[in-house]
């Protein structure tokens, strides 16, 4: 053997996933392949010719895969291939005949090999049969590496921590004692141990309560305390406590939403360890506690805002130390409810409206804990009254809720364009009127009333009693199930704004670049929330509503694990491009620029749009569109 | 239409290999020649470069020879294979320039008869492919002069040629330096290949080749001797 191949080998190590493949199996690879040359328009497999034989590598030109039949080209279903991609993986690994006709659109020179040999690669390589089973997934898995490599975001530090469970990042026994032990033994113990911070336990390893450094100046000192009372008096009884199996982002999660320090580590309820956000969030000097906090204080609108300036900082530190995209936007919305409620409470002591009971929703985005760095409010009231009393209840809420839109515009919530908003006398019903609106939409929409409408579909409570919204939710999901032809129109509205790729599937992007926000998530959200008013499922996360789709049954795990991955990986580069526009002061905050990306990017982009419109031509297919 | 040169060929390489004693040539020689009127789709063939001290058989030497086999014009990259010569006078300095054999390369390789030897036993049964096959065919006939004392006989595609008479087929005529290997191989949107190494100049013609042929035959059967360089139509 010689070193000619070396040109094939130089080819392999710049593409994915050969460039990762292991030494042996490269070796093993090489010289199997076969060089094929395809003139342009050529086929080069065909669904008439029996289970696939061969594995194509593009060596040079491009191939589209296409439908044999017309319509569903028009449907969009054809793609473009270009070097470096192979096919047809899904048919060599099921041993059946391929779906799509692969034609060469040019000129176009192909490395080969058999399916024999494909097996046996599989078989010996770890890293080839990833890239088989799980293709989307396992490039995901790249770009999120070299992201975490690159730094992302002022963090920097470490990768994937967040990531790694709870019991994992324990770095010492816990400090502890009974809740009855005086406070000068506990403070001690804490001297002694050179720890900030102390759990009660009882008799079992059961955390009851915990006791830190900040309680102990404002509990113990500053009201002079007396050093022989004991612990349980002045600690924070029922710790947040998660098992060691949680997630790092878990642990975030809580403190934020918990606005504590510390969380409680137990295995099968016994105290393994304290974890504090420093232990969590090694890398990051504006700890989300202080923010929390902050917001929770805060006694003027002004405050608040200052407070959420400092969130787009922050949130690159979580993306730097691996937390995934969805985790992301749940925790930011988590803030976005603090400061929420926030508002309402400061806005509640100008206005009187004492004695009425209504609840805060948000609609959209807010709804679905998605939401990004930039957004829009959404939000609505739905309120409790006497029958015949609705307006005169209306005339009294009215000026709080503008009052609290405005407000929230401060905070940097941009009112809405739809003007979906509780100041709109639309948006601040009784609970039966809501229910009137939803029935109409329902029984009577037009598409471009559902269009308009179709954020009011997902619904959750901020503040106040949650009750009358799961009444009004489950009443709305039962109509929806049975009204086909809402449904039917639900559907054909998520078929309104496609995917931005080509006939042949190439990434089509005008001279402003992608609308990430409109083109690449708005089909899976829509999507989603379309099954879930199917399938009567109770879910607003549109991640939760794809697994809960899978468990209903109406949705093939295979395609959920790869929408979740493309939808992931969509959220992720909308959070990037969110904070590289904030960063320049750039107000296009959703725009992409698919050009600007690296090759493995722009393959995974083009993968994330292609199960984009998988998705949609699921729907279509089973809503006969 | 008669055409009379490839079964003359055909006869004569049967009345040398009768003639002649064992060695690699006979061995050679007594496997059939693949079928004239088969389609060039279905024919084995192997490509086949050398490098060599300068372009004249009668006074430059052979310095490495390449070759890889094509079946059914997928190129079969397990058969590629490369042999050195260690040549018999020192490398002349401008050719070292182009192929960047130095002698000290050039004095690890084996002698031209083994290189030789293994060449014909991959060339059994197939047709040669070479571009610019005249300096292929020129240089082995020379060698095997010189090793077993009469010239192969080897059925040979030229892809230059090939190239040519499409020109020709066109009325058109070729731009300066339009007939080299990866100017041409560029027309097929052939990915680039670092020139001057005889496996990769060999990889390269495979490929042109396979290029030439599919479009030429447009999907229907295009017969060897169709596209056959040696022997010509009258040989």
């Amino acid at each position: 053997m010689s070193d000619g191949l070396d040109t094939t080998r130089e080819f392999l190590s710049a593409h994915a996933p050969f460039d990762r493949l292991e030494a042996d199996a490269l070796e093993f690879l090489l010289p199997r392949l076969e060089t094929r040359f395809y003139a342009s328009g050529d086929r080069i497999t065909d669904p008439d010719h029996g289970p696939a034989q061969r594995f194509h590598i593009i060596r040079q030109g491009r191939i589209r895969g296409e439908t044999p039949s017309e319509d569903e080209q028009i449907s969009g279903k054809a793609w473009e291939l270009i070097p470096g991609e192979s096919f047809p993986i899904g048919a060599l690994l099921g041993r059946r005949p391929v779906h799509t006709v692969h034609r060469a659109l040019e000129d176009t020179i192909c490395l080969e090999l058999s399916v024999e040999d494909f097996d046996r690669l599989r078989a010996r390589s770890q890293i080839f049969n990833d890239f088989c089973s799980r293709r989307l997934a396992s490039l995901l898995d790249r770009v999120h590496q070299g992201l975490l490599s690159q730094g992302l975001g002022n963090g920097g530090a470490g990768s994937g921590q967040l990531n790694t469970p709870l019991g994992a990042r324990i770095a010492r026994e816990p400090v502890t004692c009974g809740p009855d032990t005086p406070l000068r033994e506990a403070l001690t113990a804490m001297r002694d141990q050179r720890v900030g911070s102390i759990v009660a336990v009882d008799g079992e390893q059961r955390p009851v309560g915990i006791f830190t450094m900040t309680d102990l100046l404002g509990r113990v000192a500053l009201q002079e305390v007396d050093l022989d009372t004991p612990l349980q008096r002045v600690m924070t009884p029922d710790p947040i406590a998660l098992p060691d199996s949680a997630l790092g982002f878990e642990g975030i999660e809580s403190m934020a939403e918990h606005g504590m320090k510390h969380l409680c580590v137990v295995a099968d309820g016994r105290l393994v360890g304290v974890l504090g956000e420093r232990d969590l969030l090694t890398s990051n000097p504006l700890t989300l506690d202080r923010m929390v906090r902050g917001i929770l204080r805060a006694e003027a609108v002004g405050t608040i805002a200052d407070h959420l300036r400092e969130v787009p900082r922050m949130i690159g530190a979580v993306i730097s130390q691996g937390a995934e995209a969805d985790q992301i936007l749940r925790l930011i919305t988590r803030i976005n409810d603090h400061a929420t409620r926030r508002v309402l409470v400061l806005m509640r002591r100008q206005h009187d409206i004492d004695g009425i009971d209504f609840t805060w929703l948000a609609f959209g985005s807010q709804a679905r804990e998605e939401q990004a760095l930039r957004t829009d409010q959404d939000n609505g009231i739905l309120f409790q009254c006497e029958k015949g009393q609705e307006d005169a209840t209306r005339e009294r809420l009215l000026p709080f809720a503008q009052d609290v839109n405005k407000a929230l515009d401060e905070c940097g919530f941009d009112l809405c364009p739809g003007n979906i908003m509780a100041g709109n006398p639309e948006c601040c019903l009784s609970g039966p009127e809501w229910n009137r609106r939803f029935s109409r939409w329902i029984d009577q929409g037009t598409p471009e009333h559902l269009l308009k409408s179709s954020i009011f579909f997902d619904i959750r409570t901020i503040d106040g009693d949650a009750d009358p919204v799961e009444s009004l939710r489950s009443q709305m999901l039962r109509k929806t199930a049975f009204n086909s032809r809402f449904r039917r129109q639900m559907a054909a509205n998520q078929m309104s704004i496609r995917p931005p790729l080509g006939l042949f599937g190439e990434i089509r992007s005008g001279a402003d670049g992608i609308n990430i926000k409109l083109q690449g998530l708005t089909p899976f959200v829509d999507g989603a929330r379309v099954m879930a008013l199917a399938a009567e499922l109770p879910a607003t996360r549109s991640h939760e509503r794809l697994d809960q789709a899978v468990a209903s049954e109406v949705l093939r795990e295979n395609d959920a694990r790869d929408y979740h991955a493309a939808l992931r990986y969509l959220q992720m580069l909308r959070l990037r491009t969110q904070q590289r526009a904030l960063d320049a002061g750039r107000e296009d905050s959703n725009r992409i620029r698919p050009e600007e990306l690296g090759t493995l990017e722009a393959r995974v982009l083009k993968e994330a749009f292609r199960q984009a419109r998988k998705l949609q031509g699921q729907l279509a297919v089973q809503y006969q569109l | 239409m008669i055409r009379p040169g490839p079964w003359v060929f055909c006869w004569r390489r049967h009345r040398l290999a009768a003639r002649l004693p064992q060695n690699p040539l006979r061995d050679y020689l007594r496997h059939e020649m693949p079928d004239l009127n088969g389609d060039c789709s279905s024919t084995p063939f192997l490509a086949v470069d050398l490098e060599t001290t300068g372009l004249n058989p009668r006074e430059d030497q052979i310095l490495s020879i390449g070759w890889v086999a094509m079946d059914g014009l997928a190129v079969r990259l397990a058969t590629a294979e490369q042999r050195w010569v260690r040549p018999t006078r020192d490398i002349p300095e401008a050719s070292a320039v182009v192929h960047q054999i130095t002698d000290d390369q050039a004095a690890r390789g084996g002698s031209l008869g083994e290189a030789l030897a293994h060449l014909l036993s991959a060339l059994a049964g197939r047709v040669m492919l070479a571009h610019h096959a005249a300096v292929e065919t020129g240089f082995l006939d020379r060698a095997c002069l010189a090793e077993y004392g009469h010239p192969c006989m080897i059925p040979t595609v030229d892809t230059l040629k090939l190239a040519q008479d499409e020109l020709a087929r066109r009325q058109e005529t070729a731009r300066s330096g339009g007939l080299r290997l990866n100017a041409l191989r560029q027309q097929y949107n052939l990915p680039r290949y670092r020139g001057h190494d005889a496996l990769l100049d060999a990889l390269a013609a495979a490929e042109l080749f396979a290029a030439q042929i599919t479009h030429r035959a447009e999907g229907r059967p295009l017969p060897l001797h169709r596209v056959l360089h040696r022997p010509g139509p009258l040989w």
